[in-house]
């Protein structure tokens, strides 16, 4: 078997995917926003937009036209100054998956596109169990149309025959796609991007998401294979050939070319986590070898992005 | 192990080695591995660049073998040979060589060199046509023998029974060693032809030489391309011999009846004692212990130089020196010398003849002494002439013996630098030269001397400051002394040194070289009745000798030593001497290595050749290219 070949089978099935009662495990899990976001409709969210929800929030100076029943007369009573009482209304949060569907996803042991489909998955089934709004992309590849405004558990099938339908081939210009997404009109919420972002862009991507309003998640799917080619067999006088790209690299893999390697995976690491969190997102790196409940029940909930 | 073309395996390893491995890095075959993304990649070997302009040479079992391969492709370059038999339908000349120095005993088995050297060729018999299990297709050989020319013993043949039966048929000379018209025998014969081809059928013969490797000709000439010389030595590199370098006698000029004879000999090594005995005609007429002096110089050999007698001999007579020793060559120990009867000394002078030139010629007491008016009026039957300048004119001496005063004849090889003429006195004299032999000239003033200069050829006997004053020369049909100035002209006449020079001048002139000593290798030629034969009688050798009708007759290349006699119908019998004194023919000490012009040869051991082995490091390039295709592959 060559150098990064994939071994395991394609999921057709939806227990295929998620082996292991794995969404059943994830029923009290919720996506976590952790500042307010301007939703399209009312829901079980924390909204930024100031008015007609029960939450208060904060109280500001009267001006006139605004609602007397909101006037606080027990801070008038007190301070004999009007101010009115301010709300937080409560909106739907939209949760957007976008999936790298790139040929370097499709690569490695365990496979990352299926790593990265699994994860959508049980993402998209904790988001849409928690009423939130889902949407899903494909960036690059072959992947049946976006879903949009999926809601409520029931919803959970159309999203795992859409993963399963999803073919990883070709490119992705992830900073365009990002773009695109994330620049539409529908409500704001958490945007989580399941790439290995081995492509230049993906920081600009981050970056255009953050500047659209989406509290941003990178979720970096990296595989056993590229984490550390040396110990997973890569040895000898090789052309590296980029399953994406013509051409190769011709090299002679030795410690020193490892070393070297490692340095420049940290490297690119550093750099990356510094973009996204400059950009005001967060990067979360996942090895494909991971148990998937690891990553959900620890990794992710640690980081944040789950309670 | 040895290699027959050493630098050129070098040179080839160390001209393709660095280019394999600048190769090795450029065009390395890589297995093609797909990866997610080179970005990684890329980024990493540019830091490694940055870091390190070159890379370490790595351990590869690829590059292993392909460094082999070159390695042993250079190695089949340089001909390495080992110790075996032949190979398979290999052609083989084997040249013997059968010189004077090849009758030397220096064994404790008290056999020959050339009995070695017969051995080696028979076990090269049988190892060439032997057979076993590797070479069992047998190739031709054929035999030569060379000593002062060379021999055909046995064309190409695959017999082994008459390769043996035509090396024990050869016999020893007394010749000196010339191995050029072997080795172009050789040659000529080595080269494989089909006349129905153009080109040279099949490789080229491998010449092997079995000899004590004393061949000075061969210094100059070249191994040709492609060309296999194997040298097998025989002989030991310190042997212990006495021979000749001289054997002479000469008739007082005064008293021709007296004669001393000279004997020069050469202690080659640490030569033991022993006693020279001189005979006359079968008697003992003088013996003397010898004993080697030091060498000079580091030379390999020391000269003892004697002189025996006066002995009163009233007729011609046979001499014969015997060294009485044990040593390495017997056959060398002994040498021959026919001397002729005395005969009366006859001058002839074209007038005018100066007095003290006359006084001094007449000192010597010449049977005649005549004076002719003119060149016209010369007669024959005289030992030689002396001429005066003003009698010369542009005329070429006729042939005979000559003594020139006060001018250079044309014809000799001798111009004039200038007209001038200056003071002179003597620089220089050629001591060794019997003409000089004892003559001083330390007092010796010249007031009118013209300038010579003397081509190849020409002995200076005498030199002045600007050029030689006294030349002796022999072109073909004369015997010329020159002197260059008037002596009248100079002191010369009255210095006693001017009476020894003329005593000398008249002996040279007079005396019979040569005219019947012969070395071996040369051919005797013989005058004799036209139309009649003659029998040749020498060692081991009874021959009869045609003469043709001018009377001329020849025999030889003599192949032997020793006093040989031609007995002509109503004739006395005749006597010829030939005896070895070139000093470096009868030089003992073998060579370790057969030197040619750029390469020296080294011995083989004895009994054996050395086999290329090329065609088995070819089979291993094979099988290690084999190996590699296999890498390759996997």
């Amino acid at each position: 078997m060559r150098f990064g070949e994939t071994r395991d089978p394609a999921p057709t099935t939806m227990e295929e995917l998620a082996p292991g009662g794995l969404l059943a495990k994830l029923s009290r899990m919720d996506v976590v926003a952790r500042r307010a976001i301007r939703g399209a409709r009312s829901g079980e969210r924390r909204s930024r937009k100031r008015g007609g929800g029960l939450e208060f929030a904060e109280h500001r100076d009267y001006e006139p036209g605004d609602d007397l029943r909101f006037v606080d007369w027990n801070v008038f009573a007190r301070l004999d100054r009007l101010v009115t009482k301010v709300f937080i209304e409560e909106e739907d949060l939209t949760v957007a998956l976008l999936l790298d569907a790139s040929a370097s996803m499709d690569w490695g042991n365990p496979n990352k596109f299926l790593f990265a489909r699994r994860m959508a998955l049980c993402l998209g089934v904790v988001a849409l169990r928690a009423g939130h709004r889902l949407r899903v992309h494909g960036l690059g590849g072959s992947c049946p149309p976006d879903l949009a405004g999926l809601r409520g558990g029931s919803r959970s099938l159309p999203l795992s025959s859409w993963l399963l339908d999803a073919r990883a081939s070709g490119g992705s210009d992830l900073a365009e796609t990002v773009g695109r997404v994330s620049g539409g009109r529908q409500g704001r919420g958490v945007l989580i991007l399941l790439s290995d972002c081995l492509e230049d862009g993906a920081a600009d991507a981050v970056r255009r998401a953050a500047s659209s309003g989406w509290e941003t998640w990178v979720l970096r799917t990296l595989c056993p294979e590229e984490l550390d080619p040396g110990a997973n067999g890569l040895a000898g006088d090789l052309r590296l050939e980029d399953v994406e790209q013509e051409g190769g690299v011709e090299v002679t893999v030795n410690r020193s070319l490892l070393q070297a390697y490692h340095a420049r995976l940290n490297a690119d690491r550093s750099n990356l986590e510094s973009e996204v969190r400059r950009a005001g997102g967060r990067l979360v790196e996942l090895d494909t070898s991971l148990d998937p409940e690891l990553v959900l029940f620890e990794l992710l909930r640690r980081g944040g992005l789950l309670r | 192990m040895n290699f027959l073309s050493p630098i050129a395996g070098l040179v080839l390893a160390a001209a393709v080695l660095p280019p394999l491995l600048l190769l090795w890095f450029l065009k390395l075959r890589r297995a093609r591995t797909p990866v997610s993304s080179q970005r990684l990649w890329r980024e990493a070997i540019e830091d490694m660049r940055a870091n390190a302009p070159f890379q370490r040479l790595r351990w590869r079992w690829l590059l292993v073998l392909q460094i082999l391969v070159l390695l042993l492709i250079a190695f089949a370059i340089a001909r390495p040979r080992v110790q075996g038999a032949g190979e398979s339908g290999q052609r083989t000349i084997l040249l013997i060589d059968t010189s004077g120095s090849m009758r030397a005993v220096d064994t404790d088995d008290g056999r020959t060199r050339l009995e070695h050297a017969k051995d080696v060729a028979l076990a090269r018999i049988d190892a060439l046509h032997g057979g076993g299990a590797l070479f069992s297709e047998s190739g031709e050989t054929m035999v030569l023998s060379f000593s002062g020319d060379a021999v055909v013993e046995c064309r190409f043949t695959s017999s082994a029974a008459e390769l043996r039966r035509s090396i024990a048929e050869i016999t020893p000379t007394d010749q000196p060693t010339r191995a050029v018209p072997a080795l172009r025998l050789a040659r000529a014969y080595a080269t494989n032809t089909d006349p129905e081809s153009p080109w040279p059928v099949g490789g080229p013969a491998v010449i092997e030489c079995i000899s004590d490797g004393r061949i000075p000709d061969l210094a100059d000439r070249f191994l040709e391309a492609g060309e296999s010389l194997v040298y097998h030595r025989v002989g030991s590199a310190d042997p212990k011999n006495w021979s000749y370098s001289v054997f002479a006698a000469d008739r007082d000029v005064r008293d021709p009846r007296q004669v001393r004879v000279l004997v020069g000999l050469i202690a080659e090594g640490a030569a033991v004692d022993g006693e020279l005995v001189l005979r006359v005609d079968d008697a003992v007429v003088a013996t003397r212990t010898i004993a080697a002096p030091e060498p000079r110089d580091d030379a390999p050999y020391a000269r003892l130089d004697l002189v025996l007698g006066p002995f009163t001999l009233d007729a011609g007579a046979t001499l014969e020196a015997e060294v009485v020793v044990s040593d390495a060559n017997p056959a060398d120990n002994t040498a021959w010398l026919e001397l002729p009867p005395p005969k009366p000394l006859r001058v002839q002078a074209i007038a005018p003849v100066p007095d003290l030139v006359r006084f001094g010629l007449e000192s010597l007491s010449p049977a005649s002494f005549d004076v002719v008016d003119s060149v016209e009026a010369l007669q024959t039957g005289y030992d030689f002439t002396v001429w005066p300048a003003e009698s010369l004119g542009d005329a070429i001496l006729p042939e005979g013996r000559h003594l020139v005063l006060g001018g250079i004849p044309n014809g000799l090889g001798i111009r004039q630098v200038s007209d001038q003429t200056a003071p002179a006195v003597v620089m220089a004299i050629e001591a060794l030269h019997p003409v000089m032999r004892g003559v001083g000239v330390g007092r010796l003033e010249i007031l009118n001397a013209p300038t010579w200069k003397a081509s190849r050829g020409v002995t200076e006997l005498m030199s002045g400051p600007g050029g030689g004053l006294v030349f002796a020369a022999e072109p073909p049909g004369r015997r010329v002394v020159a002197v260059g100035f008037d002596p009248m002209q100079s002191n010369w006449p009255a210095l006693p040194g001017f009476i020894a020079f003329l005593a000398n001048t008249a002996a040279w002139l007079s005396e019979v070289p040569e005219a019947n000593a012969f070395e071996p290798g040369d051919v005797m030629r013989l005058q004799g009745t036209p139309g009649a034969n003659a029998m040749l009688s020498g060692p081991g050798l009874e021959v009869e000798i045609p003469f043709d009708f001018d009377g001329r007759g020849e025999f030889g290349p003599l192949r032997s030593v020793g006093r040989y006699v031609v007995q002509s119908p109503g004739q006395r019998a005749t006597g010829y001497a030939v005896n070895r004194t070139d000093v470096e023919e009868n030089l003992l000490g073998s060579s370790e290595v057969l030197q040619l012009r750029g390469t020296a040869i080294s011995d083989e051991v004895s009994g054996s050749a050395k086999k290329s082995i090329r065609v088995w490091i070819l089979l291993v390039v094979l099988a290690v290219l084999l190996g590699e295709w296999w890498l390759w592959r996997r």
